[in-house]
């Protein structure tokens, strides 16, 4: 099927008449390569992803390295014009490489098989972010492209790919951004609970962005959760007190409430404070009443300090009672981001000429 | 009362629901009677004929008379923690309901059996039922769905077991974690301070591999020092194929028991007990718990 739409398309730009696309020859980057960055830009996105998954290589490359050369001409004059790149639908093509590298990728068996991580046409996306993060027109959807881009790969956990590719790349663009510092550290975070070795050094990874990421927008309750649980990780008990207090004065949604107060149940509970813990996980519970993440904990509490009568009740009603919804922690450590796709919609929408 | 579940006295005895106590009519102790599940093996073989001259058991180093008792006196209550997340494919599937049906032949008529499933949540399938076709449904009823919170479940498990009797909590999974709030080091202290006896079973592929993982590996030490703790092991088939035999070992585990009855000398202390079990004659390894929490009076 892919290969179908290929050859048409292919067809229609070589017999050339009745697609004609202006300065191509002046450009040269490749007319039909321009043709399919158009396609997708007009909202032909399925035809546009089949159609570049066909393209040799080398024909992409070729193209590439004289927008590398107006990226650098950009860098030393942002400001000055240019008909390639003002030409060019730019925002497309960093969308229709990631769509086609993520057609390109195998599908999973089964949904906890390690999910493949990107290839050379991400890794083509993240250069066309680059571009677009020099120039006035493309800086925001730059931003948000390279922020959505390493919370789906955290997703994944494409790790190194969510750390260098995107985080470290988008923060070289756009230092102390909040959202990226999080995004950061939180893959950080998540490297340290999946690693066969010793969390710590991710552990330590993790606390300089996220510290950066609350001073950066202390609003951002997001990353005081997740500083708050990497202190308590690194038995940094007062400080994680500290930050998750200042979190939970903050108020914020049901589920960053939840969660904060779940995490300081359970500093508590490190800590050797029994009565706090149970305090602070039956708040959690309180706003989550089916939350058994905070159920386990608070039994936990219960049972070390021998009220196995009460820990079997926390249970009883967490196993028993309906739910309508995730626990938010299942997903704190899948990503700090759940609507992905529907910024990548978003993003896409935005692709048009 | 919140005496370990190490020991099963009478005042909790006492306390027990009418309906419990039913179940157990014909049991009636002193005071502070406790009671150890034992189980001695000559490498996989179980060692059985053994009476109450050939152990001897000591709490806090101080040797105890013991009584072997018939263990159909106190009943099983035994909790199959099943792992239903979506790596259970059709092959496991059929492997668990395989060690189900093995685990439940295993029982008396006076136990239970309850199949508590997880994935990212923990919920029931089956109740502690006497009823082992309701298990049976159960089991045919287990759909692979979502992630993996190993920890929370076998907490929750700890946390329904009953503490007045003998509870055997038989986990599998077949993968890592990737969803609990607890973790293994948690819950070693929470399986000392209950009487559940725990098995952990699990495949090779569960443990450390090299390679991007996507969830926590299971750590196969504080694993080990959780179901050694309470006189249990951990099970690893190396492959879905040969998950049936580590069943087939639990439950000959199972028909092999012993029931030590001691009456502690003196007024137990408060905090950790250590026990210690052995043969006082032949070469054999004892498995029994490592020792109980006794509580503040």
């Amino acid at each position: 099927m892919q290969r179908g739409v290929g050859l048409l398309l292919f067809a229609a730009v070589s017999s050339g008449p009745a697609i004609t696309v202006a300065g191509t020859a002046e450009a040269g980057i490749g007319a039909r390569y321009e043709f399919v960055l158009n396609l997708y830009a007009e909202g032909r996105h399925a035809e546009a992803v089949a159609a570049l998954a066909e393209f040799p290589w080398k024909e992409l490359d070729d193209g590439w390295q004289l927008l590398e050369l107006r990226m650098r001409a950009l860098r030393s004059c942002p400001t000055c014009p240019d008909t390639l790149l003002d030409r060019l639908p730019l925002k497309a093509a960093a969308m229709l490489h990631f769509d086609v590298d993520v057609a390109l990728r195998p599908a999973n068996v089964v949904i906890e098989q390690p999910p493949t991580c990107s290839g050379r046409h991400a890794r083509r996306a993240s250069q066309f972010a680059e571009l677009l993060a020099l120039r006035v027109d493309g800086r925001d959807f730059a931003r948000r492209f390279y922020l959505v881009m390493a919370q789906r790969a955290q997703w994944d956990a494409c790790l190194d790919e969510a750390i260098e590719w995107w985080g470290h790349a988008g923060l070289e663009r756009f230092p102390n951004d909040p959202e990226l510092l999080l995004t950061v550290g939180a893959a950080h975070e998540k490297y340290a609970r999946l690693t066969d070795r010793s969390p710590t050094p991710h552990l330590r990874n993790a606390l300089g962005p996220l510290a950066a990421a609350v001073q950066a927008d202390p609003a951002l309750l997001q990353a005081r959760l997740h500083l708050g649980r990497v202190q308590w990780r690194l038995g940094e008990l007062d400080e994680a007190r500290r930050t998750l207090q200042n979190g939970i004065a903050q108020g914020g949604e049901a589920d960053e409430r939840y969660l904060a107060h779940l995490f300081l149940g359970q500093v508590h509970a490190q800590a050797g404070r029994a009565d706090a813990a149970v305090e602070a996980l039956q708040t959690a519970l309180g706003i989550d009443p089916a939350g058994q993440a905070a159920a386990a904990a608070l039994a936990q509490v219960l049972l070390l300090r021998g009220d196995t009568t009460a820990a079997r009740a926390v249970v009883d009603r967490a196993l028993t009672r309906p739910r309508d919804h995730f626990d938010p922690h299942w997903n704190y450590l899948s990503s700090n981001a759940t609507d992905i796709d529907d910024r990548l919609d978003d993003l896409r929408a935005e692709c048009g000429r | 009362m919140s005496r370990p579940l190490a020991r099963v006295t009478a005042a909790a005895l006492a306390c027990a629901s009418l309906a419990a106590l039913a179940q157990v009519p014909e049991f009636r102790v002193g005071v502070e009677a406790a009671y150890v599940d034992v189980f001695v093996s000559r490498g996989d073989a179980p060692v059985v004929g053994l009476g109450s001259d050939d152990f001897e058991l000591r709490d806090e180093g101080v040797p105890q008379p013991v009584a072997v008792v018939a263990s159909d006196v106190l009943p099983i209550q035994a909790l199959f923690v099943f792992d239903s997340s979506s790596s259970l494919t059709n092959e496991k599937r059929a492997a668990l309901r395989r060690a189900g049906e093995i685990l439940l032949a295993a029982l008396r008529p006076a136990d239970e059996a309850g199949l508590l499933a997880f994935s990212a949540e923990i919920f029931w399938l089956a109740k502690p039922t006497r009823d082992r076709d309701a298990v049976r449904r159960a089991l045919a009823r287990m759909e692979p769905i979502g992630a993996t919170s190993v920890y929370d479940a076998l907490l929750a498990a700890l946390a329904v077991a009953d503490p007045r009797g003998r509870t055997l909590i038989i986990l599998f999974t077949d993968g890592r974690d990737n969803t609990s709030a607890l973790d293994a080091s948690h819950l070693k202290a929470v399986a000392e301070r209950t009487s559940a006896l725990v098995h952990l079973v699990t495949v090779r592929d569960a443990l450390p591999q090299p390679g991007r993982p996507i969830r926590a590996p299971l750590d196969r030490t504080a694993l080990d020092d959780i179901a050694e703790a309470t006189g249990g092991r951990v099970w690893v088939a190396n492959s879905v194929a040969t998950l049936g035999g580590a069943f087939e070992r639990i439950a000959a585990t199972l028909a092999a028991r012993y029931v030590l009855r001691y009456e502690p000398r003196g007024e137990p202390k408060p905090g950790w007990h250590r026990l210690e079990v052995k043969l006082r004659k032949g070469r054999a390894q004892v498995h029994a718990r490592r020792g109980y929490w006794a509580p503040e009076h």
